[in-house]
């Protein structure tokens, strides 16, 4: 049995709004062990981003216990949890998010820049990762010039260079066609099954939740179903 | 570090436009300050120069006493060692006596103070001979001629080629008159200078006092960079009977005066680089506004906040020295076109005399290495300096909100 990667206990989260305060999460408990391929999805305002955030050391839980590989990163300072994203965690944003004046190799490098390693290793890691997501010959090109499914599998690439056990993604397909949307599913399985990475994205498509292993629906801040895709009947 | 210099780098060389309007705002300032420098400097410069070399010189040699008594009979006993030691030191010396009478062309009359020069001297070395109003510098060889100021050639009514008489107590005891031609009027120097003098040949004037060679004063004009108090030392070696004085020790209000000055355009210069800073600070503060989602996401991908810190600041040291040096680059004709060309500001100037000193009517910057290593690494530094807020702020950003805000 594959050890679990993230391990939530009763995490809260709230916004204060003014004077008012805005519940975001009620009392979330959840598992997710190393390996899997896992979609949450949930309306808008269920809580989606704001637990991949908590996952992901950039947010903080209300209260809780936030556990990533068996260690409570609640507790963590800023430095920790910054070198937990670098080291640990790939991330993938809805808005590809990558940074613009840098060239998809570039941004693909950063993270790996980020960690020390040497020129060339990580020249020959990019280059090789940007061919696996089929964006041979446009390694020097920037964000601007590349279309928003090219984007976002460097974004994938980015993710999955420091070759980290956990892979967030928050509505990866949501900015590009069906077509696209099912490439960088078929993508992202094929690093799920080959790497072993654990990966953990919101979504609401329902044709990416199919494609998930492990379903998590999310209403109003709170879990409502884990289990297969299948089993789940959409409200 | 090469990393993060190169990142550094490459963030200034992409963001082409952001970099342009920063390093263009530091470059204005840069521009600008280099030029307040350069003609501060310039009108100082040019005023002393002006006042040195006209008349006055950078240095004077008076028997011990003279310039307590003024007395007609305190002389420079032996002038020529000295002369010789000043020629030697590369000055032009230029012998004066001193004495006063009156003077009266037609019916009208005035006192007033003879100067007794050598013309070639004063040639050779100064530059009121070329300060003419109306007909020429009295001749080289003594020829009976004279030379006044305006407003007494005004109040005396007479025009060059016209005769003036003479009067006055000669050195023996008795009345010494003659009668000379005026060869010219010197344009307006200084009130006192205008109102009284009759300058004329030494010979004359010897002749005219019955003198026997007594020299009052002897003026030393040199190149503006002279070490002055080197230039006394020597001189005083050569003759220690004497009183040698800088111009600042004649003149101390006029030296006073321009201390001054260099002090205001100092303090005026650092508000206005205060000011300039403020502005770097405000175009280095909006350039990280509108990156901040480009920081959060470097954040949320795992850049630390002393990273993120040492990179912005990097950056600004970048726009900065850009900035700086291509100030520095485009000051540099600015400076050297002021200092050929000017400006004219007798247009706005009703007076160019100050404490009777005449100033050029235009003004002129006077170049130097100074301010071109001075305000660009100072402007650099207030960059630099301005842009830690924004590095700060920058480092302190929740990555979340930055994303989900900008």
């Amino acid at each position: 049995m594959s050890s679990p990667v993230i391990q939530l206990h009763q995490v809260t989260k709230s916004y204060q709004l003014g004077e008012l305060e805005v519940p975001a999460l009620h009392g979330i408990d959840l598992n997710i062990n190393a390996g899997e391929f896992v979609a949450m999805a949930g309306p808008s305002g269920s809580g989606k981003t704001t637990l991949l955030n908590i996952i992901g050391a950039l947010d903080d839980a209300s209260s809780g216990k936030v556990l990533v590989n068996n260690e409570d990163i609640s507790l963590f300072s800023a430095g920790k949890k910054s070198q937990l994203r670098r080291m640990q965690i790939g991330y993938i944003f809805q808005h590809y998010n990558l940074i613009p004046v840098l060239t998809a190799l570039e941004n693909t490098e950063y993270v790996l820049m980020l960690q020390g390693r040497a020129k060339q290793e990580r020249h020959d890691i990019a280059m090789q990762l940007l061919a696996q997501v089929g964006l041979q010959g446009k390694e020097h090109h920037l964000p601007s010039q590349l279309s928003g499914g090219q984007q976002q599998r460097v974004a994938i690439a980015r993710a999955i260079a420091p070759e980290p056990k956990l892979i967030l993604a928050d509505e990866p397909t949501a900015n590009v066609d069906s077509h696209t949307a099912e490439g960088l599913l078929d993508l992202m399985e094929q690093l799920n099954k080959d790497k072993g990475c654990t990966f953990l994205f919101s979504t609401h498509d329902t044709a990416v939740m199919r494609r998930s292993h492990r379903l998590i629906w999310l209403k109003d801040g709170a879990v409502d179903y884990d289990g297969e895709p299948l089993g789940f009947a959409l409200p | 570090m090469t990393d993060l210099i190169r990142l550094a780098w490459l963030n200034t060389y992409r963001q082409k436009q952001r970099t342009a309007i920063t390093a263009g705002t530091i470059a204005l300032c840069t521009v600008l300050l280099i030029l307040l420098f350069a003609l501060s400097q310039g009108f100082v410069t040019h005023s002393i120069e002006n006042f040195t070399a006209s008349f006055t010189g950078k240095l004077q040699a008076h028997s011990d006493d003279y310039r307590e008594t003024y007395d007609f009979y305190t002389a420079i006993d032996a002038p020529q060692p000295v002369i010789q030691a000043a020629q030697q030191l590369g000055l032009t010396p230029a012998p004066r006596s001193y004495g006063f009478g009156l003077v009266a062309a037609g019916n009208k009359s005035a006192g007033g103070m003879f100067v007794g020069v050598d013309p070639q001297a004063e040639l050779a070395g100064f530059r009121l001979p070329g300060h003419m109003q109306a007909g020429q510098f009295i001749a080289t060889q003594a020829q009976g001629q004279a030379m006044l100021g305006s407003l007494l050639a005004l109040n005396l009514d007479v025009q060059p080629g016209d005769e003036l008489i003479a009067l006055v107590q000669a050195a023996d005891g008795s009345m010494g008159n003659m009668l000379f031609t005026i060869s010219g009027i010197f344009a307006p120097v200084g009130d006192e200078f205008d109102r009284s003098t009759v300058m004329l040949h030494l010979q004359d004037y010897d002749d005219l006092f019955y003198a026997q060679g007594r020299i009052h004063e002897i003026s030393f004009n040199g190149p503006a960079d002279t070490d002055l108090l080197a230039a006394k030392s020597a001189l005083i070696k050569v003759a220690p009977e004497l009183e040698i004085m800088t111009w600042q020790e004649l003149y101390v209000t006029l030296a006073l005066m321009a201390e001054m000055m260099t002090s205001y355009m100092l303090v005026f210069a650092v508000i206005f680089g205060l000011g300039a800073a403020i502005g770097v600070l405000n175009t280095l503060l909006m350039a990280s506004y509108e990156r901040l989602h480009e920081y959060g996401i470097m954040k949320a991908i795992g850049t630390t906040s002393v990273r993120l810190f040492a990179g912005t600041m990097l950056e600004g040291l970048f726009i900065s020295l850009l900035g700086s040096v291509i100030g520095g680059i485009i000051a540099l004709p600015l400076v050297l076109w002021l200092q050929d060309t000017g400006i004219d500001i007798s247009q706005w100037m009703e007076s160019m005399n100050v404490m009777g000193v005449a100033f050029d009517p235009v003004w002129r910057a006077h170049l130097t290495l100074e301010p071109f290593i001075m305000v660009p690494s100072v402007m650099a530094v207030l960059s630099l300096l301005a842009a830690v807020y924004p590095a700060l702020l920058v480092s302190r950003l929740n990555p979340t909100e930055a994303m989900r805000e900008h």
